[in-house]
């Protein structure tokens, strides 16, 4: 009969001891999966090649004529005419490809003495159009055109 | 009068006559084009259209697209071509133009030297009394 209660007391504290000691862990927890990472945000004005999206990239590249007084007013709008196109070639170059940005700043003695910042653009551009030609007082404002489709893409 | 033949030998003959007088008189060769543009603080700095005969044949296809220039007296095509600047610039502007540009911005001091080249590139240039075809390898 001792023996019966022993045991009973014994599977009776081996049962219930572990709820009321407040040194017991807790039960694990139910395991979440982590949220998935954000959508990248676009901002709205943004332009995003797709396929059936062309787009239109619109720049205005100004240049002056070289020779100011020296040269007939047709040859200095051929001329600034020539180095606006060649600048809107450059701005569209910077808006489709981007531009290398280099910083170098010069410090002697705990003070700067020089700071340069350098920036590179290289790309080849085809079937870029001149819109619009304005001369006025010497200086040429050309607006150009790029229209890139995603059929002309090269990966 | 109808010879007993017909008019066909006489017909051929023309045609040979027509036909040969069109190849006389319009001659197609390959010219090697390059160009390059310098710009230097937004002003034009050099200027260089470089062209020479193609010393070995070109290879590939001709593009459909061609620039036709009126010619007004010599048949040199170099001249044609500075006589007709602005559309030959134009034409240009449908091939693969190279854009390498740097600036320097230090104290107190903005430089920028921009260059535009086509790089040498194959034409194909046909040339007869009237006009000079001009029209790009692909």
């Amino acid at each position: 009969m001792k023996t019966a209660l022993f045991s009973l007391l014994a599977l009776t504290l081996l049962f219930s001891g572990c709820t009321k000691q407040p040194e017991c862990p807790p039960p694990p927890a139910e395991v979440k999966a982590p949220p998935p990472p954000p959508a990248p945000v676009v901002k709205a004005n943004t332009p995003v090649l797709t396929q059936h999206k062309p787009i239109r990239i619109t720049v205005v590249g100004q240049g002056v004529a070289p020779c100011t007084g020296s040269c007939s007013p047709e040859q200095a709008l051929v001329l600034a005419k020539r180095a606006a196109i060649v600048d809107g070639y450059r701005l569209i170059a910077e808006k489709v490809k981007g531009v290398y940005v280099q910083g170098r700043d010069y410090v002697h003695n705990m003070m700067i003495k020089s700071s340069k910042v350098r920036t590179f653009v290289d790309a080849n551009i085809r079937n870029a159009n001149v819109i619009d030609t304005l001369y006025k007082d010497g200086l040429c404002e050309v607006e150009m055109e790029i229209t890139l489709n995603y059929s002309q893409l090269s990966y | 009068m109808r010879s007993r033949d017909g008019n066909y030998a006489q017909l051929f003959s023309a045609l040979l006559l027509v036909s040969s007088a069109t190849t006389l008189l319009a001659a197609t060769d390959a010219y090697i084009i390059s160009y390059r543009a310098t710009v230097k603080n937004a002003q034009l700095l050099h200027e260089k259209l470089s062209l020479s005969r193609a010393m070995t044949p070109c290879r590939g296809s001709v593009e459909n697209v061609e620039l036709i220039l009126p010619i007004a007296q010599s048949q040199n095509l170099r001249t044609i071509i500075e006589q007709n600047r602005d559309a030959f610039f134009t034409y240009m502007q449908t091939q693969d133009l190279h854009v390498k540009s740097a600036a320097s911005k230090g104290n107190n001091s903005y430089s920028e030297l921009t260059t535009l080249t086509l790089p040498p590139h194959c034409f194909i240039v046909t040339i007869n009394e009237n006009f000079a075809i001009i029209s790009a390898f692909k």
